[in-house]
């Protein structure tokens, strides 16, 4: 028979299970935050009874998890979802080893219903024991800190101003301006919309145009060529012209509408 | 030059830097006429290494580079002397950092089947917060699950290397003085 649930242990104090059905709730919220989940709780078991991790005793694993489980389960229904969920799971390998196995003619190994189980018990025991081996690391902010001067603020430093510096930079500030404004380029004023209208005018003349004729390029601005010629480019977009070359090289522009 | 000399500017670039600093960005210390070679630096930090054994800081390389840093010894003393804040490590935490730093790249998925626990979000956002984790890139399978893997400032804030200083998984089978250890961390 098994002896009645151990007490659990938070910060090497022993907490009592109380033996009534009533469980102060204060006393469960204890219970329950000082272990991380069923793989914690069993865990904590295996190692509280010293059963053989690789060998479990089912039957007593599961009487001493339900027991736990129980008074979990009667006062934080929240929380008990992955507690019943490896309930089902110890109950459900404690009643497989229950049955008798078939003899089996094929020799097949048959599994250890418990190998699961162990597996992952073992894999969480390793990750509690690579938590705390990183928890017992220098950390830096904790353990540690990286030495380092730190840099000196240096205060602004007002210049000292008087009335003939500011004249100057006003002076200076002048001079920029006017070298600037004797820099400024006057925009041609002739648009590529101006450019299209002048272009279908002299269309209407005649038919053909040479390219550059039509442009006017040796008396044209460098704006105007340029907007010429992407008035030329919006013309056979708009299918009004048709674009053509010599085999001179001479490139022809005729009208489309008649 | 001579190695005192630049033992010296060395020690001097790590006291005045801020963080760990790479081998490389230290070369930077040195002017190209005075060709001072990366095989120097080496035997100079060496030289540094002695220079501060027994005293109050230690040369201590990490992920990010070469830092002086405070005996961890001392860091209750220095602690409430700087009043730091130190980042909270609660066992749950660890716990879900010794899975992503062991089991990288890891889902939430993975994390919580390994600890038999369906909740681990606030853990992952605290250690994001801390910038010891961070998203690697989302798997393969149905639902996309975001991944993720321990960043170069937590190499840095734990005083490793590389992911591989961590002892090997299979070292933790007998685990109670660890336990114990992570235990006392958490409280």
């Amino acid at each position: 028979m098994s002896a009645a649930p151990q007490p659990a242990l938070l910060e090497g104090k022993e907490i009592e299970i109380p033996k009534t059905l009533y469980v102060p709730p204060a006393a469960m919220r204890v219970l329950l935050d000082s272990f991380e989940g069923p793989l914690d709780l069993l865990h904590y078991l295996i190692r509280r009874h010293n059963m053989d991790i690789l060998d479990i005793p089912m039957k007593e694993l599961t009487k001493q998890y339900l027991d736990y489980v129980d008074r979990i389960v009667a006062s934080e229904l929240e929380l008990v979802a992955d507690y019943l969920l490896m309930a089902a799971t110890l109950i459900d390998i404690k009643s497989r080893m229950l049955v008798p196995q078939p003899e089996s003619e094929e020799e097949e190994e048959v599994e250890d219903p418990r190998a699961a189980l162990v597996e992952r018990l073992l894999q969480y025991a390793r990750i509690k024991g690579a938590a705390g081996h990183i928890a017992g690391l220098p950390i830096q902010g904790r353990d540690c800190f990286t030495a380092q001067a730190p840099r000196p603020s240096m205060g602004a430093v007002r210049p000292r101003i008087g009335c003939r510096m500011l004249l100057l930079a006003l002076l200076r500030i002048q001079e920029r301006a006017e070298a600037a404004r004797e820099l400024q380029i006057q925009a041609d004023g002739f648009s590529v919309r101006e450019a299209m209208a002048h272009m279908m005018l002299r269309l209407r003349e005649a038919k053909n145009w040479v390219f550059t004729k039509l442009v006017g390029a040796q008396h044209a601005s460098r704006a105007r060529v340029g907007a010429m010629f992407v008035g030329v480019l919006q013309l056979a977009k708009d299918q009004l012209i048709h674009i053509d070359q010599r085999s001179s090289g001479e490139i022809v522009i005729k009208t489309r509408r008649h | 030059m001579d190695l005192t000399q630049i033992a010296n500017i060395l020690e001097m670039g790590l006291l005045c830097r801020e963080g760990p600093c790479p081998e490389a960005r230290l070369l930077g210390l040195f002017k190209d006429d005075e060709k001072v070679t990366a095989k120097q630096v080496r035997a100079a930090l060496a030289e540094l290494d002695k220079r501060w054994a027994g005293r109050a800081l230690e040369l201590s390389k990490t992920a990010g580079g070469w830092q002086l840093r405070s005996l961890p010894m001392h860091g209750e003393r220095l602690r409430s002397f700087l009043q730091a804040a130190p980042p909270r490590l609660s066992r749950p935490l660890t716990e879900v950092l010794a899975i992503v730093a062991y089991r990288q790249p890891v889902t939430r998925g993975d994390i919580e089947s390994i600890r038999g626990v369906s909740t681990s979000v606030n853990q992952l956002t605290a250690l994001e917060d801390l910038g010891w984790v961070q998203v690697t890139g989302k798997r393969d399978t149905p639902g996309r699950p975001f991944e993720y893997g321990t960043t170069e400032k937590m190499l840095d804030d734990l005083g490793l290397s590389n992911i591989g200083e961590l002892p090997p998984l299979e070292s933790f089978f007998e685990e109670s003085a660890a336990s114990e250890l992570g235990g006392a961390a958490s409280s």
